[in-house]
């Protein structure tokens, strides 16, 4: 093999960015004083039913993973308690409210998703996942936190539905709760 | 009153379709692989050997505006209007330095849902559908309709998808000079239960001819195959008939037919088995129209609808994804083999008389959930039916009969096989986690090929022995590279 100095540039340009990766200091999460309990209700639904799932195990561990780091105590509430009544009512602050009555007081996170096909890219089939989080506790004077967006997710076989692009989305989603839940901290006084 | 207030909470518990929302996605692919052994930039020739390191940039996006969205649970219609424009140009990435020359509006289409039946969607304009993807190779030999614009309905419920297309694909066919080529298909998908898909297909194009018109489909008769192949029609036309070039023959009109038709098996979801799929296509190429000699200082049009009419390519190729240590290690095996025939050829090596075969396996380990090690390797043969088709070394010699220099032969080379091994390794980093397919990626990556042709991968190397040339011939069987990547689907 031919002897090439610029190989020995490149080689060592790496090594020097991956040591010195391992100085940098990242910013500190916004944490409760407490470890506070929430109650977690998540909606999926798709463009094509009325009616609506749970989202699966995966999204749940996501999501109470990210919020653990926060001291934020996740109770998945049981989808059988509220899912039927989801499939009546797409809109948000009717669903808040329901799972709210069922929360006991304690604070409530409602993650709700809509999986939709949109077309084949390179191989792939691009689903977008519309997602609205509402964070607040029922009944309190500060109205609940909301934030909707849109993740793209590409699937990489056409028998992965609605369940697999939301599980695609998973760690997109769990962050952007992560930042809501972290507004909601600061908003409602439960940070030290 | 009573049926005022009536027919106003009636109107308010309508659902009502949105209109006007708008999405953005694509691709793409971007990369620095300096070739210090005079390369331009890419490990090997082609995908057979994998994807990895043997492809160029390449951007795609797409947009798709709602004009009307759809309504959950409803029978309402929706439409949305889907363009695509994609190149494989970046600038500074490549020769073409992102040049928009290089890209084109590829698809254009609108679909609508519930259009006159509920539970179709109709699509007009381009129609292009694939039934999946060999990732490792990025091939896609289940699709249909990729030259085709026209109108498909397609009818989906949980266990059965059909799509019935018709279209016009004369403008992909005839580059040279349109004329139309009316289209016919399909593709039937069963999921009979779940883990569980399988699929066919087909498309078939028929071309005919209208008098007078030069696009149309003919042959020039009574001339020879090896004197269309060597470019020596007229002069041996000449030779036969001096001082009658007013008399060249007519074309005389024929009606080109091609047609397609693929196959797909997945299964999966047990075990560490994640999905395992495959592909397979049996193709009837699409007859070429003609080639120009120079007859008495004129050009003159060769017609050769006979001579390139009985041309078949069949793709196989599986791809398998398994689990081996949950989260920690997973690996990706893909086969392909391609096998193109040529009934009227049988003289000079072509890629249309060959067939190929490949193995690919890759391994992703994950260190932490965004820090990974890839490696892979990949193993190819090419084999040329009709004799030596490659230089397997810097003075190999050229144009043959048989192995014997002839410059009349119409073989190159010394061998009618390449074999080819490549290996490549080296650390992704995933922002969105771990898996083989998850992304976007960023790679850096060591390549290295060992091929039986000399210097086989893209390079400005002299093919020549010439004594007085300024430059020396090279011999070079191993090819590295380094490479800073980064693939993105959004």
């Amino acid at each position: 093999m031919p002897r090439h100095p610029q190989w020995g540039v490149l080689f060592g340009g790496l090594a020097l960015a991956l040591a010195g990766s391992a100085c940098i200091k990242r910013a500190p999460v916004v944490k409760a004083a407490e470890p506070t309990p929430v109650v977690l209700a998540t909606a999926l639904s798709n463009v094509e039913e009325r009616g609506v799932v749970a989202a699966p195990d995966e999204v749940v561990t996501a999501l109470t993973d990210e919020l653990r780091t926060r001291d934020l105590l996740v109770e998945p509430l049981a989808a059988g308690t509220y899912i039927e009544a989801f499939g009546q009512t797409r809109n948000s602050g009717h669903r808040f409210a329901l799972v709210g009555a069922q929360s006991g007081g304690e604070a409530v996170l409602l993650v709700e998703s809509e999986a939709r096909f949109s077309s084949q890219i390179n191989g792939r089939y691009r689903w977008t996942v519309a997602v609205t989080a509402t964070m607040g506790t029922a009944g309190s004077e500060l109205a609940p936190l909301e934030d909707s967006f849109d993740v793209p997710v590409h699937l990489v076989r056409y028998n992965e539905r609605e369940a697999e692009a939301l599980i695609e989305a998973a760690p997109v989603i769990a962050r952007r709760v992560g930042q809501l839940a972290s507004d909601w901290i600061t908003a409602s006084g439960a940070a030290p | 009153m009573r049926s005022l207030a009536l027919a106003a909470v009636a109107l308010l518990l309508t659902p009502v379709a949105h209109a006007g929302r708008a999405d953005v996605g694509g691709y793409f692919r971007v990369m620095a692989r300096p070739d210090l052994q005079g390369g331009q930039g890419r490990l090997g020739y082609w995908n057979l050997y994998g994807r990895l390191l043997n492809e160029g940039p390449y951007g795609m996006l797409e947009l798709r505006y709602d004009v009307l969205e759809p309504t959950p649970g409803s029978d309402e219609v929706w439409t949305a209007l889907h363009a695509r424009i994609e190149g494989g140009s970046i600038g500074n990435a490549d020769p073409g330095d992102g040049s928009l020359e290089l890209f084109r509006l590829s698809q254009m289409y609108v679909k609508s849902g519930n259009l006159l039946l509920s539970g179709v969607t109709w699509q007009v304009g381009t129609l292009e559908s694939f039934f999946g993807d060999l990732g490792l190779y990025d091939m896609r030999p289940a699709t249909v309709f990729f030259r085709t614009v026209g109108a498909s309905a397609r009818y989906e419920s949980d266990t059965v998808e059909l799509l019935l297309g018709a279209g016009d694909s004369g403008y992909a066919l005839n580059r040279g000079g349109y004329n139309a080529v009316p289209t016919v298909g399909g593709t039937l998908r069963l999921r009979p239960v779940k883990g569980l898909e399988l699929g066919g297909g087909g498309e078939l194009h028929i071309e005919g001819g209208r008098a007078g018109n030069v696009n149309a489909p003919y042959q020039t008769p009574d001339i020879a195959y090896e004197d269309w192949v060597r470019g020596e029609v007229t002069e041996t036309y000449i030779e036969q008939f001096p001082g009658l070039e007013d008399y060249f023959p007519n074309p005389v009109a024929r009606t080109s037919q091609s047609w397609k038709l693929v196959g797909y098996l997945g299964f999966g979801g047990f075990g560490p088995l994640q999905w395992n799929n495959l592909f397979l296509s049996l193709e009837r190429q699409h007859p070429e129209k003609k080639g120009t000699e120079d007859l008495a200082g004129a050009p003159v049009d060769i017609y050769v609808h006979d001579f390139t009419d009985e041309r078949q390519v069949f793709t196989l190729g599986d791809e398998l994804y398994l689990t081996v240590v949950p989260r920690r290690l997973d690996l990706a095996l893909g086969v392909l083999y391609g096998n193109h025939t040529d009934a009227d050829n049988d003289i000079v090596p072509s890629d249309h008389d060959r067939w190929y075969g490949s193995s690919v396996l890759r391994l992703q380990a994950y260190a932490t959930p965004k820090l990974h090690f890839l490696a892979e390797t990949s193993l190819a043969r090419e084999v040329s039916r009709n004799g030596n088709a490659y230089r397997q070394h810097a003075d190999s010699i050229f144009a043959n009969t048989a192995g014997r220099p002839d410059t009349r032969g119409l073989e190159y080379g010394d061998s009618a096989t390449r074999d080819t091994w490549q290996g490549k390794g080296g650390i992704v980093l995933n922002p969105l986690g771990p898996g083989i397919h998850t992304r976007p990626s960023l790679r850096l990556l060591y390549g290295v090929q060992h091929s039986t042709q000399n210097n086989a991968f893209g390079n400005s190397f002299v093919v020549t022995l010439d004594q007085y040339d300024d430059f020396e011939a090279v011999e070079q069987h191993l090819h590295h590279l380094l490479a800073a990547e980064a693939e993105v689907w959004f």
